[in-house]
């Protein structure tokens, strides 16, 4: 870590502090009365039904946990592959990991049937074969891990300076196994049409990165304009470029899974109904591809725009829409496809048997997907009052030395 | 029926009087009148399956849909839509593209030998008794639905609002999700489940692991198709005709 | 020497609104305790015991264990498929609640409801009549005899018999058949009760 770099907390607690930390305050405030309103009446006020089973507020949670993972990558960059220029933004990086990945747990949290009967799980038995208990350890151990790598970067021992290169590494590893394992939720469904297939776990990890680089582009620009500190273009290119190539590589890893899906017949219903007509066609070619993944990349590559922070700002927005539009797609796309008892044969019972399920999401569902991100906010706005997170500055200068 | 209520005494008696014999062996007496001592645990040499011969339902399974909604109660949610409504079995018709041939059949909880819901399920509610039967232990189900994503057979539902008024036999509840159980209660009880006692003249269920029961030397004779064979699931459900 | 004070000093002003804090929730306490701690009058069971003694040691047991004992029958129902009257909460329904009470159903949602009534005063969350019902219910079921009557006159019951016959010796297919003659559980599981009722006194005492 690059010695003389001095971190602050936000210091300047004025109108403006108070005004987003209540804004974002309500959002989960929201929530938790979208909480109580489909606790107390049951599942029937949402969308969700025998069909789709996981709605709108699993793709927010899905879409946090993943992020989270992925906003710890840029800590990562800094600790485990030595780029001094990351280095003080690990901090950060780490902190909003964390925040992210409990706004999104709460959010699945809150989402379950039967809440009251998580407590007996937590003293009774674990099933070890489920994908969701190896996450319910994998979850709960990242953030068990980056309490200490926090320490490991704020402290200074010299204990904390030693640990701080090997719990990077761990971390590095922990999050690789946990983002495998989110991914593996839907891998390992073997009679789902859209699922069954082992790319979805690499295919989580690199979203993983796309999601969590652009929610902490987004939150470096917003904490620093807003406290006032200089943040230099050297930084942000970095994340600017890093931000692309997943964007990149999610994008290929896309489209060998769709090409492999259109090689096997067995798959050719699923995909036609997901890229040709159905209604995730438009969510899948103009969310996720068009202004999910090209626009954002245009805007990133595209040589007039080079250090324009506009573009930046927008390309990474992009980027988290294209990413709730990606797992949207996945997740409720897939649900909607009819499971196939007899194949070559068209199916229909009082039950939904053969149909495309529709489906809409409420009001409820929505505020507490969101409720999560609010809370997540909340919690990282909160933390960067308490702790020394954000650097005093983030100018060329101070990252780099050697800056013409 | 006189005559059956007569054998039904003179048999009860019997068992009481020689309680001894019973729990000395209950395996050879019980077995073949499917039942264990009321007191006694499970066991895994039993399996318990089904046979279904699609052919003889005439109704092509309305009266077991019938019946199971009676014996356990589903089916009249006041505020869930149809999508919501739990459904523990349902009649499905398949139409063939190519030939046109059309059947029904009725599809539920298939039993799966190694059940993909009880794979995933994170709390262990998604369960199979050691006689084979896959049911939810709806104790610690959290609702986090997983085993209904899971299933091939899209045999489980969720329970979307509260309840009231449940068979004392089959509690369910808001929350939790719930699917064909064999009507464990009955077979415990040393009944047939509600469906068979439907379609007694296409319904056969019994002792798959027994090799003298009835259903397992009808397998063994004739095969009993199962519903997606190539998971490779070894289903306790089987059919005739599909 | 000036250090150690000053931690001292601070300790002290820490330990100020600890102080009254404790004190605050002692005072609660010991308020709570002298409450009357009568608990309330419970509805009458149905059916009552020969003797007061017998009823005064189950009233003893259930009003201490009654949660354990319902935990370790339900599991005990749920893995091991043992579904005798002992602690059944069906059983225990069918006895203390009665089926119409003032005309109406009586559910746990009445503070008159046997379970409701400590379980509000105490306000311990009842959790049991989430899923199961909460009142004496007369199952529906199928007629058993019918069923047989319609299995005996169906084609595949000959069809079976006739191919047991063919193909297994007359002593299975004769216990075969007999299969379908079933019967009802609770009895026999009542005149086991009985049974080892006398035979261990303890065990029944429970009861």
């Amino acid at each position: 870590m690059s010695t003389n770099t001095v971190f602050s907390e936000v210091k300047n607690s004025g109108l403006g502090y108070w005004a987003v930390l209540g804004f974002f305050g309500l959002l989960a405030l929201a929530g938790i009365a979208a909480f109580y309103y489909i606790h107390h009446h049951g599942h029937y006020v949402t969308g969700m039904n025998n069909q789709i089973v996981w709605g709108m507020p699993h793709v927010f949670a899905i879409f946090l946990i993943v992020a989270a993972s992925g906003a710890a990558n840029v800590a990562t960059v800094g600790t485990v592959f030595g780029k001094k220029i990351y280095q003080p933004l690990g901090r950060l990086s780490a902190f909003l990991a964390v925040a992210l990945l409990i706004g999104g747990l709460v959010v699945l949290l809150l989402d379950l049937g039967s809440i009251g009967h998580v407590i007996e799980m937590a003293f009774g038995y674990i099933n070890f074969k489920s994908i969701f208990a190896w996450n319910i350890i994998l979850y709960s151990g990242f953030i068990a891990i980056i309490a200490v790598y926090l320490w490991t970067m704020m402290d200074r021992s010299k204990a904390s300076k030693k640990l701080y290169k090997p719990v990077g590494i761990i971390n590095m590893i922990w999050r690789f196994v946990l983002t495998m394992g989110t991914g593996s939720i839907f891998g390992f469904l073997v009679a789902r049409q859209y699922y069954d297939a082992a790319i979805l776990a690499p295919l989580f990890i690199v979203a993983s990165y796309v999601y969590g680089t652009a929610i902490y582009t987004l939150v470096l620009m917003a904490s620093f304009k807003m406290t006032g500190r200089e943040l230099g273009d050297a930084v942000l290119n970095r994340l600017r470029y890093t931000l692309a190539i997943f964007i990149a590589l999610v994008f290929f890893l896309e489209l060998v899974r769709h090409l492999t899906n259109l090689y096997a017949t067995e798959h050719h219903g699923v995909e036609s109904y997901i890229l040709n007509g159905g209604p995730f066609s438009n969510l899948f070619w103009y969310g996720q591809i068009l202004f999910g993944s090209l626009v954002p990349m245009f805007l990133v590559w595209c040589t007039f725009l080079r250090n324009n922070r506009m573009a930046l700002a927008v390309a990474a927005a992009l980027a988290v829409f294209g990413g709730l539009a990606q797992i949207y797609v996945i997740l409720i796309g897939g649900q909607s496809y009819p499971l196939v008892l007899f194949p070559n044969s068209e199916t229909s019972s009082t039950f939904s048997d053969g149909v495309f399920n529709a489906y809409s999401a409420t009001l409820p569902e929505y505020l507490l997907g969101i409720g999560g991100v609010g809370l997540a906010i909340c919690f990282l706005i909160i933390g960067m009052k308490i702790f020394r997170l954000l650097p005093t500055t983030l100018s060329d200068a101070s990252v780099d030395p050697h800056h013409s | 029926m006189s005559k059956i209520d007569s054998y039904r005494r003179n048999f009860l008696s019997g068992l009481a009087g020689t309680a001894a014999a019973v729990t000395i062996a209950p395996g050879v007496f019980l077995r073949e009148v499917q039942a264990k001592p009321a007191d006694e645990p499970i066991s895994d040499k039993v399996r318990w399956g089904m046979l279904i011969d699609i052919n003889k339902l005439s109704d092509g399974g309305d009266a077991c849909i019938e019946a199971c909604k009676k014996e356990h109660g589903w089916g009249d949610e006041k505020h869930s839509n149809d999508q919501q409504d739990a459904q523990w079995i349902r009649k499905v018709k398949v139409t063939e593209k190519m030939t046109g041939k059309t059947m029904s059949l009725p599809v539920m909880c298939q039993h799966c030998e190694t059940a993909p819901c009880v794979d995933v399920c994170p709390t262990g509610a998604s369960m199979k008794r050691a006689d084979g039967i896959v049911q939810v232990n709806k104790h610690i189900c959290i609702g986090c639905r997983y085993c209904m994503m899971a299933c091939p057979y899209k045999a489980r539902s969720f329970v979307h609002e509260t309840l009231v008024d449940q068979r004392p036999g089959t509690p369910r509840g808001k929350g939790t999700v719930e699917s064909c159980n064999m009507c464990v209660n009955r077979v415990d009880a040393g009944k047939n489940p509600a469906c068979v006692d439907a379609a007694p003249e296409a319904m056969l269920f019994g002792d798959l692991n027994d090799e003298n029961s009835q259903i397992s030397k009808v397998l063994k004779q004739y095969g009993g198709t199962q519903i997606r064979a190539d998971l490779e699931l070894n289903t306790g459900v089987r059919y005739w005709g599909i | 020497m000036l250090r150690i004070q000053s931690t001292f000093t601070r300790f002290l002003k820490q330990s100020v609104p600890l102080a009254v804090l404790l004190s605050f929730l002692s005072v609660t306490l010991l308020s709570l305790s002298a409450c009357d701690s009568e608990p309330p009058a419970l509805m009458k069971a149905s059916k009552q015991f020969d003797s007061d003694e017998i009823r005064d040691k189950h009233v003893a047991h259930m009003r201490k264990n009654h949660m354990d004992e319902l935990m370790h029958k339900r599991d005990e129902t749920v893995y091991n498929g043992i579904r005798t009257q002992k602690y059944s909460l069906n059983a225990c329904i069918n006895c203390h609640v009665p089926e119409q009470h003032n005309g109406e159903v009586l559910r746990h949602t009445n503070p008159e409801h046997f379970c409701s009534t400590c379980h509000g005063y105490v306000a311990a969350k009842l959790d049991c009549f989430e899923c199961h019902v909460d009142h004496p219910v007369k199952q529906p079921t199928t007629s058993i005899s019918n069923s047989i009557q319609n299995y005996h006159n169906s084609k595949a019951h000959t069809e079976i018999k006739s191919y047991i016959q063919a193909n297994v010796s007359d002593e299975i297919a004769t216990l075969s058949l007999a299969k379908n003659v079933t019967f009802d559980t609770n009895e026999v599981s009542d005149v086991k009760t009985d049974q080892s009722n006398k035979a261990s006194s303890k065990k029944g005492s429970d009861q």
